[in-house]
């Protein structure tokens, strides 16, 4: 905490971090050397379905969990080095915002908020200030005496923010921070945490997994998988790749039954490289071989992304390929229904090879859209 | 005569009831002082050093958890008599209420102290987690979280420990402890005084209503969810 890391170097980075629960033969792998850097500034976004090793990442990321092998360094402190007081002591540069917020019931909204800089030993009227300030801040001034139970979830999450930021971490961490609310109370509670970013110089690495989420606020993004960060990139990139698992997440399409012999294939684009009406007027171009069986088109880190799921019959799937390529894109073959098309394989394919533990497996390559994504807009 | 009359009229409900009432009001008072005071930290100490507590230790809360049970396991007319030499030694005899503060409180106090052990493990453990995410020492945490956080079913479970005193002095009359209980005994058992025994049932009632309201009370008071 001596040397404060120049803009450059990473807020938060994390090398080969293993965590093993258990030992021998029922030992499980739940984090199997995660790569991972947050630079300055940035909102990344870490998701990943149930069991791919979330919790436990972010648990290492805080020491609440001792990570087996790796390197875990917040604010170019490596925290997994530190013995317990001073790991005390660096742990208040960290904010953190839980899923179920965690506020304490026996004191009001201010002294919830002053419970981290009464750790610290902020005097008290100095404390009381500072908590004014922050609720202030995420917009919640005149309820600073009322009690944890009287507010609304949204509220309480506004609160658990206050309180993380109360210390003035370079770093925050959220752990699920909207999966317990609704979908317009995430959307403001997401573009709070945008805000506090821009105003204060915050990086935030977002645990999640709604998609919303990465969509919503986040700069960076990835994929865990069965304990290993299996893609990553920046999002408005990341939505735009072919073959890419995330893209296919980010921009889901409604599951199609497949029909007559015609193969299901998807073409992704960016409107930074391509507008719409240009892909449509191509595809229209291409006549028989192909017609738009379904497509989605998101806006994702404020800029339009577009999937459309083209009915391509298996001996065509070639030609329409290469008129796309005009155009400067490729069909996204992983995505292919029925016929395997023999694309280049995607991370997912070499991850199923690998699969340790049945019970982090969930055997799924995952084609369909999300389902509750879809429905919550 | 009505009930009334016989009440009035009954020499030792004149004489000695308020006196009894009195002593029995001493010994729980001053063994569930005694207990909180003892108990308490007991209680921390059992959930501290437990697995997940804040500073596990295996080996101590193995050993304070056994005599816990042991002291527990104990009827208490047994316990009474077998700590006759330790209260003679604390006390200085073995008669009057003084002398039943000792085995109620020995009694008491591994009773409590689970109870409060249990309150703590009630504590959502993410609200420990947040404080110790934030840097918080293990003394903050207990007082902090722990503490306040358990603090209506610290109030709700020393309700139950106290009423349970009562009904333990009222045994420790039998040994000459005095209080309700001996009254009760003597005079309402022994010598068939049925008006004696009545008044005594009705007077314990009534400290148990009493306890149990103020006590919901105070609950309430300190409960904010």
């Amino acid at each position: 905490m001596t040397t404060a890391p120049t803009d450059a170097a990473p807020r938060v980075r994390v090398a080969g971090l293993r965590k093993v629960y258990g030992e021998g033969e029922r030992a499980v792998v739940a984090l199997d050397g995660v790569d991972l850097e947050v630079a300055a500034g940035e909102i990344h976004g870490v998701v990943g379905r149930s069991g791919a090793g979330k919790s436990t990442l972010i648990r290492c990321l805080t020491l609440l969990e001792r990570p087996t092998a790796g390197v875990v360094e917040i604010d170019g402190l490596d925290l997994a080095s530190l013995p317990e007081r001073r790991l005390r002591t660096a742990r208040r540069r960290i904010g953190m915002v839980f899923q179920h917020v965690n506020l304490l019931d026996s004191r009001a909204i201010a002294g919830n908020v002053e419970y981290p800089l009464q750790i610290a030993g902020v005097p008290r009227r100095a404390r009381r200030a500072r908590a004014r300030e922050l609720l202030d801040l995420v917009g919640l001034a005149d309820r600073a005496d009322a009690h944890p139970a009287q507010l609304s979830g949204g509220q309480r999450q506004r609160v658990g923010i206050a309180r993380a930021l109360a210390v003035d971490p370079a770093v925050l961490l959220c752990d699920e921070p909207t999966s317990a609310l609704d979908g317009t109370t995430t959307r403001q509670i997401l573009a709070l945490v945008r805000d506090l970013r821009d105003q204060l110089a915050l990086t935030v690495l977002v645990i999640t997994h709604e998609m919303g989420v990465v969509r919503e606020v986040c700069d960076t993004v990835s994929l865990l998988d069965h304990g290993v960060v299996a893609e990553h990139g920046r999002v408005a990139e990341v939505a735009g790749r072919a073959g890419s698992r995330l893209a296919r997440e980010l921009v889901p399409v409604p599951d199609l039954p497949v029909g007559d012999e015609r193969v299901l294939t998807d073409v992704v684009y960016s409107t930074r490289d391509v507008a719409t009406a240009e892909v449509l007027r191509v595809i229209a171009g291409l006549g028989d071989l192909a017609h738009v069986a379904a497509g989605t088109i998101e806006t994702v880190a404020d800029r339009q992304v577009g999937r459309l799921r083209l009915a391509v019959a298996p001996s065509d799937v070639d030609a329409v390929d290469r008129r796309l390529h005009a155009l400067g894109l490729a069909l996204d073959a992983r995505s292919a229904h029925a016929v395997a098309t023999g694309g280049p394989t995607g991370h997912h394919t070499a991850q199923d090879g690998t699969a340790r533990d049945p019970q982090l497996d969930d055997g799924s390559v995952h084609d369909g859209p999300v389902h509750d994504e879809e429905a919550r807009r | 005569m009505s009930w009334w009359e016989e009440l009035s009229t009954n020499r030792v409900v004149q004489q000695m009831l308020p006196e009894a009432v009195v002593e029995t009001l001493l010994m729980v008072g001053v063994s569930g002082a005694l207990t909180l005071v003892l108990g308490l930290p007991l209680g921390v100490l059992l959930h501290a050093t437990s697995t997940g507590g804040i500073t596990p230790s295996r080996s101590f809360n193995a050993v304070v958890g056994l005599v816990a049970n042991v002291v527990r396991s104990l009827p208490f007319l047994i316990l009474m008599i077998a700590l006759l030499p330790f209260t003679r030694f604390v006390v200085g005899t073995t008669l009057q209420w003084e002398a039943a503060v000792v085995p109620l409180t020995v009694g008491a106090v591994p009773f409590y102290a689970r109870l409060v052990e249990t309150a703590f493990r009630d504590v959502p453990s993410g609200k420990v987690e947040a404080a110790q995410v934030m840097g918080a020492t293990r003394s903050s945490v207990t007082y902090h979280v722990l503490l306040r956080e358990a603090l209506p079913a610290l109030v709700s479970s020393f309700t139950i420990t106290l009423i349970a005193l009562l009904g333990y002095s009222a045994m420790a009359g039998v040994i000459g402890a005095g209080g309700l209980g001996a009254l009760a005994i003597s005079y309402g058992y022994q010598r068939f005084d049925t008006t004696v025994m009545a008044a005594c049932v009705v007077v314990l009632a009534v400290i148990v209503v009493a306890l149990q309201a103020v006590g919901d009370r105070l609950a309430r008071l300190v409960d904010h969810r």
